[in-house]
């Protein structure tokens, strides 16, 4: 078994790099594969991201989010938003937060309660990070943030996201 | 031949043929790939796989064509990470595949009805499951949400528990071990399950 064979398996198995790692994963080749800096930690990613490069996903077996599940990642980049040109690392947010930018006051129970449920959907998915280490606290003063699968994302279309999550934020940014 | 040495279309073919093997969850339609087809690409995407462990698993229907694609770990990588730890499931989630393999594998495949698939086997009420006295109610629900959230299981709530698409990255000779997994547990004392059990042994002892 090849050094840089079982540190990429590796990688992928943990989901984030070793630094020790770092070294062989250079070797990969680069128009496939690439070392994503999360602020805290590093992933081994495929270039080409099929949810965000307008790849044609009919007919293919491809995760989507759900309806809520979307807006309340629009809400965490919007409650987390700093008018940075990436939406990673962010700033820190709470669970009220996302809660106001989706109606506050307006929203009902069982929509605040579909919402902490896609929170925690997004949480295992490493899109947003609630609460505190492992564990994944809904309550509304918990803690916020953009996930480390976010620090992943790249192209053209992020500009415009960044415009968008900016306008709704409220704050200018500083890609206009 | 690398992706270095392609023509930019054929750079292209294979590294979108990456991307969908990568990230997409289930087995994907052999018309949708057509490049794991073509006899020059096709190795390309291979030895690109290689180089990450990983291989394409092809998967034929009775009449042995292709009927689609996904990708998982090699056999020899797949050995090191678990012999590692990463990627094993706890045993109470472990305990809860088993739970399902048996009711949606075992039990119709030991009545001749033995799916084609492991991940398109008829799911199972999730009150068969609740008939493991051991695992409780919210300890098997929690199991299952996780699993789900994995691929390994999936929820369908009211149409039951099925084996998801994570089952589909098995190769044919990790699909064999599970499968001789489940004899040894439905049947411990078997001659052949002790037979097997013993070859395992003497292979885990040898340098």
């Amino acid at each position: 078994v090849s050094d840089v064979r079982l540190a990429a398996a590796r990688a992928r198995a943990r989901g984030t790099v070793a630094a020790d790692e770092l070294g062989v994963l250079a070797t990969l080749e680069s128009g496939l594969w690439r070392v994503v800096d999360a602020g805290e930690e590093r992933m081994l990613a495929v270039v080409e991201d099929l949810q965000l490069h307008n790849a044609d996903l009919a007919g293919l077996p491809a995760g989507r989010l759900s309806l809520t599940q979307a807006r309340t990642l629009l809400a965490v980049l919007v409650a987390t938003a700093t008018g940075a040109t990436h939406p990673f690392p962010g700033g820190p947010a709470t669970v009220a937060d996302v809660l106001a930018v989706l109606g506050g006051p307006q929203l009902g129970e069982a929509s605040k309660a579909h919402v902490k449920g896609a929170l925690k959907k997004l949480h295992a998915w490493r899109l947003a990070a609630i609460g505190t280490g492992e564990v994944a606290e809904v309550g509304n003063a918990g803690p916020v943030r953009v996930g480390p699968a976010v620090a992943a994302w790249s192209g053209p279309w992020l500009a415009e996201l960044t415009v968008l999550v900016a306008q709704a934020a409220g704050q200018p940014s500083r890609s206009q | 031949m690398r992706l270095a040495a392609l023509s930019d279309s054929g750079a292209a073919a294979v590294a979108h043929a990456v991307a969908v093997l990568e990230q997409t969850h289930g087995v994907i339609g052999s018309a949708a790939l057509p490049v794991l087809a073509h006899p020059d690409l096709r190795p390309v995407v291979d030895a690109e796989l290689d180089a990450v462990g990983r291989v394409v698993i092809e998967h034929h229907r009775p009449d042995g064509t292709v009927e689609g694609y996904t990708s998982g770990y090699a056999d020899d990588i797949a050995e090191r990470l678990a012999a590692d730890g990463l990627g094993v499931l706890a045993p109470i989630d472990r305990a809860v595949v088993a739970l399902v393999l048996l009711r949606c594998v075992a039990m119709p495949t030991a009545q001749g009805r033995a799916p084609r698939r492991w991940s398109a086997a008829p799911s199972v009420k999730l009150a068969r499951l609740h008939d493991n006295r051991r695992l409780s109610k919210a300890a098997l629900g929690d199991a299952i949400n996780r699993l789900h959230d994995l691929h390994v299981l999936v929820n369908g709530r009211a149409i039951g528990i099925s084996l998801g698409p994570a089952f589909d990255r098995l190769t044919p000779a990790q699909r064999h071990r599970i499968e001789e997994d489940l004899f040894v547990l439905a049947a411990p004392s078997d001659p052949v399950a002790v037979a097997l059990q013993r070859r395992r042994q003497q292979a885990a002892g040898q340098p």
